[in-house]
């Protein structure tokens, strides 16, 4: 069956296309980059070029994001996670707040299993995960209120789809994507497709400076992955905003323990007060190649929040493989 | 930042907690409401956290610290914390007690303050909050307030019938009501004949958020409390009376003997309100123990 591309899905693409391509050697070298980095690069990288059928289904690339395979939700497999995941849903649903709830959207090939809420899968669980337990901590409500406009940083981007699901729930804030040249493509093209309204702004070389003013009137922000506010001597300088919440859906762990630790100083650096992060979650490790670990350099620079429990974790929000770490500031680092 | 005068006190009777008193300390002075000083008083005398405390008071001048040179129990280092609050910044408009072990949300004081601003009948506003106990956490289910209730008799009686003590007590606090109603008294559960007092002087009002997370290392025991409150064995008899009879007592005593609810209310008044007290809380006590005699029972309630 043929996916049609989205609405506006050309002409966004070309811009994100366009706007990406200009920031061509702010990004990491290759040669800086970890294992991991290099396949998930490689695997995304018919997004670059993509013609009307990759277009049209950008979704696929969801699996070198979040591991999540759209072919567990046909066939054989479909029964078994549709069992495991709508028990999950039910007790996600259950305990929390259902304003929360985005599902997945039909765009771009989305996939997943009709649930009493909307389509839904792996990914659209873990980011209701994300939000209630933010929701839990007390952390969302400024995203909500959006006064003063609070900014979010998720390092890595992904596909789109949790910078869609806060777009959606809190359209008052501002969120900051940073990542590789293929994901802040994907990421984008995908909102900004699904959200034509919203104020995007991309990252310039020519100008670094301009990318943080005027940053009340930024919805959504794209930068390379090098520009992180204190990467080196360059950016330290930059009028980077107070970041509120730093966001990490499993990308750290991807990188070497250089980069993790210069991003987590850096939330911390910005007065990010709250920083939450996945990590141990996927099943695509690679042999002889373990994930990063990133609990040990959150915990330098941030306190632990009660609700990062495991048995509270596994209990309410059924977190049962990996970790998932809130934390919040430590004056002292 | 140097509050010479704040707005609010936060006063912290500690008793020996090097291990929290860090992570504890940090979630107060990273509060996004900074208009505040930090009154600390130590009452163990061999206490090791006077160093913890001048790290951070060293860059930060709103922390005052004084160690008690003998142990006064909880009820007197409590009331010390109070005093010292009083008589270094009288001018402070709210007050609240911190434990020396617990964290706080960094909204948490920008909320309460917002709520007794807004709402001039208030003198208690208090967060919802999260049980930690060493390897899991649990939400406190019940909720009270009083927002709404004129009647001084009315919030009294629902007061007596359903108050949540051990939460209630860590609020934000007008610290003019909170001196009428009697700071603490040397009873058992003195939070709780505390707040009795306090609710003849106005509204309690709980925002619905989790933004104080509160150590738990064992269910409430009567008898460690008298402990920790008389220390040195010097639990008086009266203390083995019913609770809710010293509580009454107490009430009589401030309100109907003494007259100090002027101008608010007289002895009369105060007289009945006593009288409320110690019906309602009879009521009370009588349902808890038909309860706890009953075979689906669950022991662990929370004491309030």
């Amino acid at each position: 069956m043929t996916v049609p591309v989205p609405n506006g899905a050309n002409e966004h693409y070309a811009a994100a296309q366009a706007r990406v391509a200009a920031m061509a050697g702010a990004f990491v070298p290759e040669s800086q980059l970890t294992g991991a980095e290099v396949r998930q690069r490689a695997a995304l990288a018919p997004v670059r070029r993509a013609d009307a059928g990759t277009l049209a289904d950008l979704r696929q690339f969801g699996k070198a994001i979040s591991g999540v395979r759209r072919s567990n939700y046909r066939g054989e497999r479909a029964d078994a996670v549709r069992t495991n995941l709508s028990r999950d849903l039910q007790r996600l649903l259950d305990a929390g707040d259902r304003t929360l709830w985005v599902d997945e959207p039909a765009a771009f090939g989305g996939f997943g299993f009709a649930g009493p809420l909307g389509r839904y899968n792996e990914d659209t669980l873990r980011f209701f995960t994300v939000l209630s337990l933010l929701e839990e901590g007390a952390v969302l409500t400024p995203f909500r209120r959006g006064t003063p406009r609070p900014t979010l940083w998720e390092i890595g981007g992904g596909w789109g789809g949790f910078a869609h699901a806060v777009r959606t729930i809190c359209p008052l804030a501002t969120h900051l994507v940073t990542g590789s040249e293929e994901q802040l493509l994907l990421s984008a093209t995908y909102v900004a497709t699904l959200h034509p309204q919203a104020r995007l702004r991309f990252y310039d070389p020519a100008s670094p400076a301009a990318f943080w003013e005027q940053w009340d009137e930024v919805d959504v922000a794209f930068a390379p992955d090098g520009i992180v506010p204190g990467h080196d001597a360059a950016t330290a300088a930059l009028p980077v905003p107070r970041l509120e919440l730093v966001v990490d859906l499993g990308q750290l762990e991807r990188m070497d323990e250089s980069r993790v630790a210069r991003h987590v100083r850096t939330a911390w650096t910005t007065g990010a007060r709250f920083i939450l992060s996945l990590s141990g979650t996927r099943d695509d490790k690679a042999a002889g190649e373990p994930p990063t670990p990133v609990t040990p350099v959150v915990d330098r620079y941030y306190w632990r929040h009660p609700l990062s429990t495991p048995k509270y974790l596994d209990r309410r929000f059924v977190v049962r493989r990996g970790t998932c770490l809130l934390g919040w500031r430590r004056l002292h680092a | 930042m140097t509050t010479v005068r704040p707005r609010i006190v936060l006063g912290m009777p500690a008793y020996n907690r090097p291990d929290t008193l860090p992570r504890t300390l940090e979630s107060l002075l990273t509060q996004t409401r900074g208009d505040f000083a930090l009154v600390i008083v130590e009452d163990d005398p061999a206490a090791a956290t006077a160093g913890i405390v001048d790290a951070y008071a060293r860059d930060d001048a709103r922390i005052g610290y004084e160690r008690n040179t003998t142990r006064l129990g909880m009820v007197g280092n409590w009331r010390r914390v109070f005093a010292i609050a009083r008589r270094r910044y009288p001018e402070a408009e709210y007050f609240a007690w911190v434990s020396d072990h617990d964290t706080w949300h960094p909204r948490w004081l920008a909320e309460l303050v917002a709520v007794l601003d807004a709402e001039p009948a208030a003198v208690l506003a208090y967060p919802r909050a999260l049980r930690v106990t060493p390897d899991d956490v649990r939400h406190a289910e019940k909720a009270f307030d009083t927002a709404g209730v004129r009647g001084r008799a009315a919030r009294l009686r629902r007061s007596a019938r359903h108050l949540l003590a051990g939460d209630m007590i860590y609020g934000l606090m007008r610290a003019a009501a909170l001196q009428a109603a009697g700071v603490f008294r040397p009873v058992v559960t003195p939070d709780r004949q505390l707040l009795l007092a306090l609710s003849l002087f106005g509204e309690v009002v709980q925002v619905p958020e989790v933004l104080w997370y509160r150590e738990v290392l064992r269910e409430f025991d009567l008898q460690r409390q008298r402990d920790v409150f008389f220390p040195g064995g010097a639990s008086p008899l009266y203390s083995y009376l019913p609770s809710h009879l010293q509580h009454s007592a107490v009430l009589c005593w401030d309100f109907a003997v003494c007259g100090r609810g002027r101008p608010a209310f007289g002895r009369l008044a105060g007289l009945r309100y006593a009288a409320t007290q110690l019906w309602w809380s009879s009521v009370r006590q009588l349902r808890q123990q038909r309860k706890s005699e009953s075979p689906s029972y669950v022991p662990g309630t929370q004491h309030g």
